[in-house]
């Protein structure tokens, strides 16, 4: 074919995209985009296809047999995952306006001027070879189709100006400045540009599936027929299966890897999948339409492989092969649609990766350094968009020119997958930086700084270094000898390590040391707050969706000064649009003091940021606002808030307590009410019991008196005694309980003391028939100096005789003992009386109710308890209203002991009034 | 089931189906296709790697659907 008509048609179609791009942003401009569809967006990740895919797979798979599928395979099993990590990212990214990779790991780690420079340089030294291979492929491309080296024509490369790669090349940075730098978007979106990418997918797919069919169905008959006819020769029969297996799976495990990171991190990727998408739910359709083009265009690499080697001569370089079968089997046309595929693979990702690269390269590297010299800031000067769109278009041609450059140098000896693995290998290097700080809150910067420099230079010295040695561009020596001499150091075998085919063992040492970098010094180390608030931003966004900027620190500045600043850097009239519509979003009147509110502030940088970066709108906008430094008086309103929250909080927990507590006293309560509901139920069939007996005897006395008129006399003043007897009982019985009623009304002391000896005395002799009937011989031993008790006496009698007669009642029946002692306390002042018995020790749990209301001892031995229950419970209160106090003791060595406790009578006023405590 | 629910359980199948495919078309497992026969006249593992490829296909289509449709 005519290399004018090769020439003209390509120039035609470049034109053609032209057209679908001015054509998209006239739509867009409509409000009815082309782009704004899941499967636009979907052909537009299949920029992932570039000639390494269209001319590179059919080269790997005629050396490799299936070993070019895991490039393919690798990002088809992400997919259900991606679909999770790209929502994140374009989250993220919408948010933080961030329009590249490197600028998406700068802003992660606190905005890092430093981090966002490394990360640019890496990738442009890694993207570099693949953008060469692009060159490569469509000079040889150009090569075929015109039959070049057949004829030794004119596109022999001997001079200048007779190789065409330098005209497609200038074609393309062209072609690139014109797509790409148009206008300053502060989205950096490229409606147009997309449109004209998933033009070119198409081309692409359409193209190779073409070439697939006439190979299969024309030039065989079929699937079969073709591998049957591959397995008659062993240099194809030994496609068909692996036998190398340990290397081949070493390999195809460490190419999923790399293949399924690039998905996600090449810089074009980003782009078209972050940077450009227009709605976040394409990402689900893209999720498998992505795949299916995927399988679609890898289908028939395997079978055109095969073809290839059966049918071509053994000097036609594989990578060629797609487009020299149809030539060879005459069909020119179908030749020149494959062109077209190979030039749209090409053309596209050259077109998108540069843009994505000069973005990088403008934003993250010259912009901080130009901010920084402040001349940008210079009233009057030229305005800063202007240049950087200058800038870019200089950017462009560099990046184009160091292409070209290493295609002449290296590329143009090599296969396109060997390059383009060690692009993939480089971009490698951002997964744990990138994947850890958007899952890992405690992921710092110093860790990712040194993940990336340890990956990246591994990285160098295991692929670039070796390439160039190889291509014999520098010396080749430390090949074999190692680095420096040293044997551990061999670029293909780092520290003696064997057994691994150069991208595999670049990639395992590479992680090895930047992961491990990564993952240590980020736990080794803390962040300044900056950095903190930004992890939580990426970690967490779901959070901060919606919402605007959470300012974690005030910042302060003028508005006049940030509108200023909008106008200078975006230009007049892109500054009073912006302005425009946010002044739609706020209240009126906010800004008349020329405080910027923290929404205008926000709202400023970030416009800034989707113009120029992030670390180059901190810079930019870090005069004009004073940020991170507050004042005392703020700092001390943000202490006092704070601790406000705290002593709310403390406030609540007390009162939790408080009302734990009160719950458990109410339990409480509420246990002993219960409690007593039974001894009153109990109490009331005690007294009744007690009041039938006696009324019965009465009864039975007064019936015999009345109908036995024969009684002698003697008798019947016996009988009539029994029933005075009875009434006392009676009588005495329905005092106590009137006793106890009238304890809970308060009472005036007696105005005079009781004297405590006399009265004990007096009890004794008062109790004799009882305590003489059960052979008890009491002992007393009364040593305390002043016994007196501020209390009537009959009460104090009634104390004596309460505690007397219990003592007798319980004595030992065998050998019974009692025991009454007084004594002066001593220091402690007031004086103490003890009744102590021998009887039957009382038990912990009924000491402790004994003085209650109604309590009578509980025992199976003894007969019914006689009383009413309410004798201790008198006393108790009794000796309470004389300010003293009664415990009781008991056990086996000392018998059962009541103690009273009065205080010293001369401390105390007979006169005053002491109040009954109610229970 | 409520929507965070059904959300979370879609979440989970799409790291089964990830981790399935992972050990599905990686070694040692796909040695296990590496014979030299035919199925449908291509090479197993050839035949393998496209079945596989079409199945996770349909299965990340099943996964990324919306919630209820």
């Amino acid at each position: 074919m005519k290399a004018s008509l090769v020439i003209l048609v390509s120039l035609l179609y470049l034109t053609l995209l032209f057209v679908i791009a001015i054509y998209a942003n006239k739509r867009n401009k409509l409000g009815k985009s082309l782009v704004n569809n899941p499967i636009i967006y979907a052909l537009s990740l299949t920029v992932y296809c570039t000639v390494w895919t269209f001319y590179g797979s059919v080269g790997r798979s005629a050396a490799t047999g299936i070993g070019f599928i895991p490039v393919y395979l690798g990002p088809t099993l992400l997919m259900p995952v991606w679909y999770q990590i790209t929502r994140k990212m374009i989250l993220i990214s919408k948010h933080q306006r961030i329009t590249s990779i490197a600028d998406f790991i700068s802003s992660r780690y606190g905005k890092s001027t430093f981090l966002g420079a490394i990360t640019t340089l890496i990738l442009v030294f890694g993207i570099i070879p693949y953008i060469s291979i692009q060159l490569k492929a469509i000079g040889f491309s150009f090569d075929i189709i015109t039959q070049q080296n057949a004829a030794g024509g004119f596109w022999d490369a001997s001079t200048f100006y007779r190789d065409k790669v330098n005209y497609f090349t200038i074609l393309l940075a062209v072609f690139t400045i014109l797509f790409g730098t148009r206008s300053l978007d502060p989205n950096e979106r490229h409606e147009g540009l997309i449109a004209a990418i998933a033009f070119e997918s198409l081309i692409k797919l359409i193209a190779f599936v073409s070439v697939g069919i006439f190979v299969v169905y024309f030039l065989f008959d079929g699937m079969g027929h073709l591998f049957a006819e591959g397995a008659k020769y062993k240099h194809t029969q030994n496609l068909y299966t692996v036998s190398d297996k340990a290397a081949f799976g070493t390999s195809w495990f460490w190419v999923m890897v790399l293949s399924a990171s690039a998905v996600i991190f090449l810089p074009r990727q980003f782009h078209v999948s972050i940077v450009e998408n227009q709605n976040i739910t394409h990402t689900r359709q893209a999720s498998w339409l992505f795949p299916l083009y995927l399988l679609l265009i890898s289908f028939f690499v395997m079978p055109i492989a095969i073809a290839g080697k059966l049918l071509l001569d053994s000097g036609v370089e594989p990578d060629t092969y797609v487009l020299s079968l149809p030539l060879w089997a005459d069909a020119p046309w179908l030749a020149l649609l494959v062109y077209l595929g190979g030039f749209s693979a090409a053309a596209s990702m050259v077109v998108i990766s540069v843009i994505a690269l000069s973005i990088m390269v403008s934003n993250n590297l010259l912009m901080p350094l130009l901010a920084r010299t402040r001349t940008a800031q210079v009233e009057g000067f030229a305005l800063l968009s202007e240049r950087l769109l200058s800038l870019r278009r200089i950017v462009i041609v560099v990046i184009m020119f160091l292409a070209y450059a290493f295609y002449k140098l290296v590329s143009k000896d090599f296969p396109l997958v060997s390059i383009g693995l060690i692009s993939f290998a480089a971009i490698l290097q951002l997964v744990p930086s990138a994947i850890g700080g958007m899952y890992w809150t405690s992921a710092s910067k110093k860790g990712a700084v040194a993940g990336l420099l340890a990956g990246f230079f591994i990285w160098f010295i295991t692929l670039p270094l070796p390439t160039l040695a190889e291509s014999g561009i520098i010396d080749a020596d430390f090949m074999n000898e190692g680095y420096f001499g040293l044997s551990w150091l061999k670029p293909y075998h780092l520290f003696g390590i064997e057994g691994f085919d150069p991208i595999s063992h670049a990639c395992f040492w590479s992680m090895f040391f930047n992961l491990g970098l990564f993952t240590v010094i980020s736990i080794l180390t803390s962040s300044p707050v900056e950095e903190r608030t930004q992890a939580d931003v990426f970690v967490n966004i779901e959070k901060y969706t919606g919402s605007p900027d959470l300012e974690v620190i005030r910042r302060e500045a003028s508005a006049t000064r940030l509108k200023d600043l909008l106008y200078r850097y975006l230009g007049t009239s892109r500054g009073r649009l912006a302005l425009k519509k946010f002044k739609g979003q706020i209240k009126k009147g906010r800004e008349a003091d020329d405080v910027a509110t923290p929404e205008f502030i926000a709202f400023v940088e970030q416009t800034l940021t989707g113009a120029f970066g992030s670390a180059s709108a901190k810079i930019l906008i870090g005069s004009d606002i004073r940020q991170a430094t507050p004042t005392l008086d703020e700092l001390n309103e943000m202490l006092n808030q704070t601790k406000e929250i705290l002593e709310y909080s403390t406030a609540l927990e007390d009162k939790t307590r408080e009302l734990e507590a009160t719950t458990r006293e109410l339990n409480a309560v509420n246990q002993q009410l219960k409690a007593l509901d039974t001894l009153k139920a109990e109490f009331i069939s005690t007294v009744t019991h007690e009041l039938r007996t006696p009324i019965t005897t009465i009864r039975s006395f007064a019936q015999i008196l009345e109908k036995d008129t024969g009684l002698k006399e003697e008798q019947k003043k016996a009988y009539l005694n029994i029933v005075i007897k009875e009434c006392d009982r009676i009588k005495n019985l329905v005092n106590q309980v009137l006793d106890v009623e009238r304890l809970d009304i308060p009472q005036a002391l007696p105005g005079n003391f009781a004297n405590a000896h006399l009265l004990l005395e007096e009890s004794f002799e008062r109790l004799k028939p009882q305590w003489q009937a059960r052979g008890i011989e009491p002992e007393m031993k009364l040593n305390a100096h002043d016994a007196r008790v501020v209390l009537a006496d009959d009460k104090v009698l009634q104390i004596f005789f309460n505690l007397l007669s219990n003592a007798i009642k319980f004595c030992d029946t065998e050998d019974p003992s009692l025991k009454v002692i007084s004594y002066d306390l001593g220091e402690k002042g007031g004086w103490a009386m003890e009744f102590i018995n021998n009887g039957k020790v009382i038990p912990h749990d009924f000491r402790k109710v004994i003085f209650d209301k109604f309590t009578q001892v509980q025992d199976g031995h003894r007969a019914k308890p006689e009383g009413s229950g309410l004798g201790l419970f008198i006393t108790k209160k009794l000796v309470e209203s004389a300010g003293g106090e009664i415990a009781v003791y008991s056990d086996d060595s000392q018998g059962t002991r009541f103690v009273l406790h009065f205080p010293d009578p001369g401390h105390v006023d007979p006169t005053a009034f002491i109040g009954f405590e109610h229970i | 089931m409520s929507e965070e629910v059904m959300h979370s359980k879609r979440k989970e199948k799409r790291w089964v189906l990830f981790i399935v495919a992972l050990l599905a078309l990686n070694p040692p497992f796909i040695f296990l296709f590496n014979v030299p026969d035919f199925i449908a006249g291509i090479p197993v593992f050839y035949f393998y790697c496209i079945a596989m490829w079409i199945l996770l296909i349909i299965f990340t289509r099943l996964v990324s659907k919306k919630p209820g449709q």
